[in-house]
């Protein structure tokens, strides 16, 4: 047997058609997952995504938050005193402003 | 009309989240999709299951796709071939030999009638691709069933054209002696 006949002899075995509702199934368990942005974009997705949506990046916006904290605390310790101006006397002219007592 | 649109754009609208332009590619690529999976897995059910997940990857990668490298028709059955593979070397087939096989659809019926006889071919055939080794099968599939060119077999297969050669002069030797 040639090869030509050969190939032709192998199309004896077919194959049915897929059932009606395959493609219906395929869509629609498919299109319920998420897609993934283009490689290169991810980050910078992750980053529009994270200023942009309120439940997006809580992961970046907690770590953010706790680092603010604690500079804030950190920088409460290394201030010596703080300055007393006094209010009335700034008000009404006894102090030049940004003066100390 | 959307059915008529190229793939490249169809893809492009994927990527955007178009479900519309997904449900188009899948009514186009399923067939020739079914009939690959069906002829290198074992089962109906693995075939439908590696079908899902080709066209799941598809939607879920589609911003991934570049259309300098590939038609989209060869990026997706790509993703086919290797999930089958993956599948097939998973769950291998269940070889029956051809002389049981044979044995067993003579007893159902003695009468020679042509249905029995392309019946007796179509199983004699199926059970020869299914013992060759998957990367021949695939090749045999691409080529032979499907009718892709040589060279769109080898770049869905990620071969050389030299090696997808090499499978297929392999695997018509071993089909033609199975078949003898």
């Amino acid at each position: 047997m040639d090869d030509e006949h050969f190939k032709q002899h192998l199309k004896l075995w077919t194959i049915a058609p897929p059932e009606a509702a395959l493609a219906g199934r395929i869509i629609a368990q498919a299109t319920a997952l998420k897609q993934l942005p283009a490689p290169g974009l991810n980050w910078q997705h992750r980053l529009i995504a994270t200023f942009c949506d309120w439940h997006s990046g809580w992961g970046y916006k907690l770590a953010s938050l706790s680092l603010c904290a604690a500079i804030g605390f950190a920088a409460s310790f290394s201030q010596s005193e703080a300055p007393v101006v006094e209010v009335l006397a700034l008000a009404f002219g006894g102090l030049q402003a940004g003066q100390l007592l | 009309m959307l059915d008529e649109t190229p793939d490249q754009r169809l893809m492009e609208r994927i990527a955007n989240g178009d479900k519309w332009a997904f449900h188009v590619l899948v009514m186009r690529y399923l067939p020739k999709a079914h009939n690959i999976a069906r002829r290198m897995l074992s089962s109906p059910e693995d075939a439908e299951e590696a079908v899902q997940d080709a066209f799941a990857k598809l939607w879920q990668h589609a911003a991934r796709y570049d259309p300098s490298k590939a038609a989209s028709s060869t990026w997706f059955y790509q993703i086919l071939s290797n999930t089958c593979l993956n599948m097939a070397r998973r769950k291998p087939f269940i070889h029956a030999s051809i002389d049981e096989l044979e044995d067993t659809l003579t007893d159902a019926t003695l009468a020679q009638d042509s249905q029995l006889v392309a019946q007796q071919d179509s199983a004699r055939i199926r059970v020869a691709v299914a013992a060759l080794p998957e990367r021949q099968r695939l090749a045999v599939i691409l080529c032979y069933f499907e009718e892709l060119s040589n060279a769109q077999a080898a770049a869905t297969m990620g071969l050389h054209i030299k090696a997808l050669e090499g499978l297929l002069v392999r695997a018509r030797k071993k089909l033609k002696e199975l078949l003898r």
